[in-house]
């Protein structure tokens, strides 16, 4: 979920996976392998795609045509991977869009964390959190939201303590370089404008 | 100087010790795309048309400009290359304000307020929105009161009302913000604020303008806000709104008159365009968005006549107390009607005609802070004298008239090049002074007659006395009406030199010694004939008395009349001099051809 390329995706790219997604997971929920799907396009994305470049190139690219691709699939995943998965990536393979897949594999989450009654909750902190604080954390959260929390954990030293959380696009931030920037922020705010407005008090023409 | 570092410590240390530790709650999305001013956002999805949003790593603002399904188009007030994909954006609840008061008088900022003028920070707690919603009908009175232009032609002819929008159009370079200068030059002694707003114009251009107004001592009373043509397309864009918003608060918050000069809203609709191709609104006709218009309705509709609020209060009430709850019957009288009848109780009470239930003795009093004014003066660049494009006919309708400048006049010579015969004031004539109107009146008229006469003058047919003497008031009318740059003048000057051209007393005054003429006999007027012009300003209108004491001055005048150069040649005859200047069929004058 960490991947770099995930972070800026294109707004209509967004679109489209959300469509292909929700179509998956309908077909999934058809069958009753939730889970199985889900493991299996992580460990699609995860396992197989980030092992090797040239996969990528392979399913994205124009290089190879649609019915070599459909080929290699089913070479591949014939009879290792689950009926619908299987069927999903030669879908996929049909309308050219294997390059989607990882913003798919993001909108089927989100999508069935939705369903589930989950939040997914992105936790920055500046050293790793205990399993306790963690507890304590989502036990927190599940009070406030009434909902499932699942956290996404990020370690970033620059942090300096405290925790930022970030829910959708609400982001609660008590690090403690947050303070220190909105401290120093105020006092040349406020300190610049009284010593502006009373320039006498802080100065005399010796 | 000596700096007391003890003071310092003590302020930082009661900021530290008040320093309340909040958790820092935002709204946040990501940049997708950034290029020209403009960012796309993934994210914000509560945010709001018109709130401000910070790009947390740069401390740049900006302004949500476009709602689309899955993004949101950011206008960025900053510097859009120190942005880059991937950056937090927050949105920070607030819409774009910008500082007003007295601290911004007389000062250069941009349209965000920053100061330009290297005079050190503007100090001031006062803001105001820059998007404001313009006053409703209820809110208003009619335009009563006029604003000096200071300019002959003008005053005369397309008069300019307080609240009133009137509109200066013409070609480059054919004298729209010489207008618009001079106007703000003369509301020196007329206690109007003036804003001035330069949109994607040259820097050097408008440091002369600022000179120009130092100069003549116009800024202290002047605020100039200035996007140069340097500036990216968003500050251009929000640049009339924030001078408007500096000009409001005098209006709304203490009942002062204003004037704004918006030079030019053809630029700003050019970097609205812009900015609307950038974030991909449909174009329409010459690519400009569907809601150019209302762009420029919204903003010049901003400008009002307030209505002003009349109490009814006790004689020996202080009106510069006065509130809405001042008035002894609990009523508050709006606007110029309810004045009038506010003064009938009044007077009823003194004649004892009415049953009084409160103390003798009561006047009418104003509220403080109310009957406050915006004028604006938009200033629209044609093309090649084309009023029929789209921007120039959009801004003809939303204003109050238009003041005309034509190329072929500006070269003839005649400054300013004002087309009196496609140039009106719509609201304008009814805040005109008594006196000026008594004597313009017929101006516009007569001018009209002397153009077709000279048309046909120029076939170079023989002419009758009559005409000949309609011609020679005519080319007199006109050189009266030239004015030059940076010199308007009092209403009163320009009352009698307009009444002493259009009684024919300029009539044996060769050509080219009107302005001679006029200046020596305002001199005349102020330093030996001072009551008459004094009772002028004082009344304000031509009472039969001060008509003839007008003439009297005149008629003892003209023998004083010294031509000039007439000391070092010996004088000729005048009439010779006006029959060799004049003769019809003299080659044409382009002097005095294209009015």
């Amino acid at each position: 979920m960490n991947d770099p390329k995930e972070h800026f995706a294109d707004v209509s790219v967004e679109r489209l996976a959300k469509v292909y997604a929700t179509a998956l997971l309908n077909a999934t929920l058809a069958v009753n392998s939730v889970a199985t799907v889900m493991e299996e396009i992580d460990s699609f994305i995860d396992d197989v795609l980030a092992k090797d470049e040239r996969l990528d190139s392979l399913l994205a690219g124009a290089a190879v045509g649609r019915t070599t691709r459909a080929g290699v699939i089913e070479k591949t995943f014939g009879g290792r991977a689950s009926p619908v998965f299987f069927r999903f990536l030669l879908v996929l393979n049909d309308h050219e869009r294997l390059d989607l897949i990882r913003p798919i594999r993001r909108a089927l989450h989100e999508l069935n964390d939705a369903r589930a009654r989950r939040l997914r909750v992105h936790v920055y902190s500046a050293v790793p959190l205990s399993d306790e604080m963690q507890a304590r954390l989502r036990a927190e959260l599940h009070d406030d939201f009434k909902l499932e929390p699942v956290l996404v954990l990020y370690v970033d030293p620059s942090l300096l303590g405290g925790l930022k959380i970030r829910i959708g696009d609400t982001v609660y931030d008590s690090t403690v370089r947050t303070r220190i920037n909105n401290l120093r922020n105020q006092l040349i705010e406020r300190s610049s404008h009284e010593i502006q407005s009373r320039r006498d008090r802080f100065s005399s023409a010796e | 100087m000596r700096f007391k570092a003890d003071e310092i410590v003590s302020v930082l240390q009661s900021e530290i010790q008040q320093y309340e530790k909040k958790l820092d709650t935002r709204q946040v999305g990501r940049v997708l795309e950034v290029g020209d001013g403009i960012a796309r956002v993934y994210g914000l999805a509560s945010a709001m048309n018109g709130e401000m949003v910070e790009f947390s790593r740069t401390g740049i603002r900006g302004l949500v400009f476009n709602l689309e399904e899955n993004s949101v188009g950011i206008i960025i007030l900053g510097n859009h290359l120190a942005i880059t994909e991937g950056d937090e954006v927050r949105s920070l609840g607030t819409l774009l304000e910008v500082p007003v008061g007295d601290a911004v008088i007389g000062r250069v900022v941009d349209p965000l307020g920053n100061p330009l003028d290297g005079k050190g920070p503007i100090t001031t707690d006062k803001t105001r929105p820059v998007e404001f919603v313009a006053p409703g009908v209820a809110a208003r009175q009619p335009v009563n009161q006029p604003l000096q232009t200071g300019i002959k032609a003008i005053d005369s002819m397309t008069p300019v009302g307080r609240g009133q929008r009137e509109l200066i159009i013409g070609d480059r370079k054919t004298g729209k913000t010489t207008i618009a200068i001079d106007t703000i030059i003369n509301q020196k002694e007329e206690s109007v604020i003036c804003v001035y707003v330069a949109v994607g114009q040259k820097e050097s251009q408008v440091a002369g303008v600022v000179e120009a107004l130092r100069a003549n001592g116009a800024m202290d009373y002047t605020i100039v806000v200035v996007a140069s043509a340097a500036d990216a397309a968003p500050l251009q864009y929000l640049a009339p709104y924030a001078g408007t918003a500096m000009a409001e608060y005098y209006m709304y918050e203490q009942g002062r008159d204003t004037l704004c000069v918006y030079d030019d809203l053809s630029k700003q609709a050019a970097a609205y365009r812009q900015l609307s191709l950038l974030v991909r609104r449909p174009p329409g006709r010459e690519a400009y968005p569907g809601d150019i218009f209302y762009c420029h309705s919204r903003l010049l509709e901003r400008s009002a006549k307030l209505a002003e609020r009349w109490v009814i209060v006790p004689s020996d009430f202080d009106p510069s107390k006065a509130n809405d709850k001042s008035g002894v019957d609990g009523k508050v009288y709006v606007g110029p009607l309810d004045k009038e009848h506010a003064e009938a109780h009044v007077n009823e009470e003194k004649a004892g005609k009415k049953n009084v239930k409160f103390m003798a003795g009561h006047k009418v009093a104003k509220v403080v802070g109310t009957g406050g004014s915006l004028t604006a003066l938009p200033i629209i660049e044609t093309l090649e004298g084309e009023v029929s494009a789209y921007i120039p006919t959009n801004v003809i309708s939303i204003t109050d008239g238009q003041i005309y400048l034509q190329p072929d006049l500006f070269y003839a010579g005649v400054r300013p090049a004002i087309d009196v015969g496609i140039s009106v004031s719509r609201v304008g004539g009814k805040a005109q002074t008594a006196a000026m109107k008594s004597i313009a009146g017929s101006l516009r008229l007569d001018l009209a007659a002397f153009r077709e006469l000279e048309a046909f003058a120029q076939l170079g047919t023989d002419l009758d006395k009559a005409t000949q003497s309609q011609l020679d008031r005519g080319y007199r009318m006109v050189e009266v009406l030239k004015q030059g740059q940076f010199r308007p003048l009092h209403f009163s000057d320009q009352v009698m030199i307009i009444y002493a051209g259009a009684k024919g007393y300029l009539d044996k005054v060769p050509r080219a010694e009107v302005s001679a003429w006029e200046s020596q006999f305002l001199t005349f007027m102020r330093e030996q004939r001072k009551d008459v012009r004094d009772q002028l300003v004082k009344e304000r209108k031509l009472s039969p008395d001060l008509e003839a004491k007008l003439k009297a001055a005149l008629e003892a005048f003209v023998p004083q009349y010294k031509a000039p150069g007439a000391a070092a040649a010996p004088a000729k005859p005048k009439e010779t001099n006006i029959a060799e200047g004049d003769a019809p069929v003299k080659p044409r004058n382009t002097n005095v051809k294209a009015v």
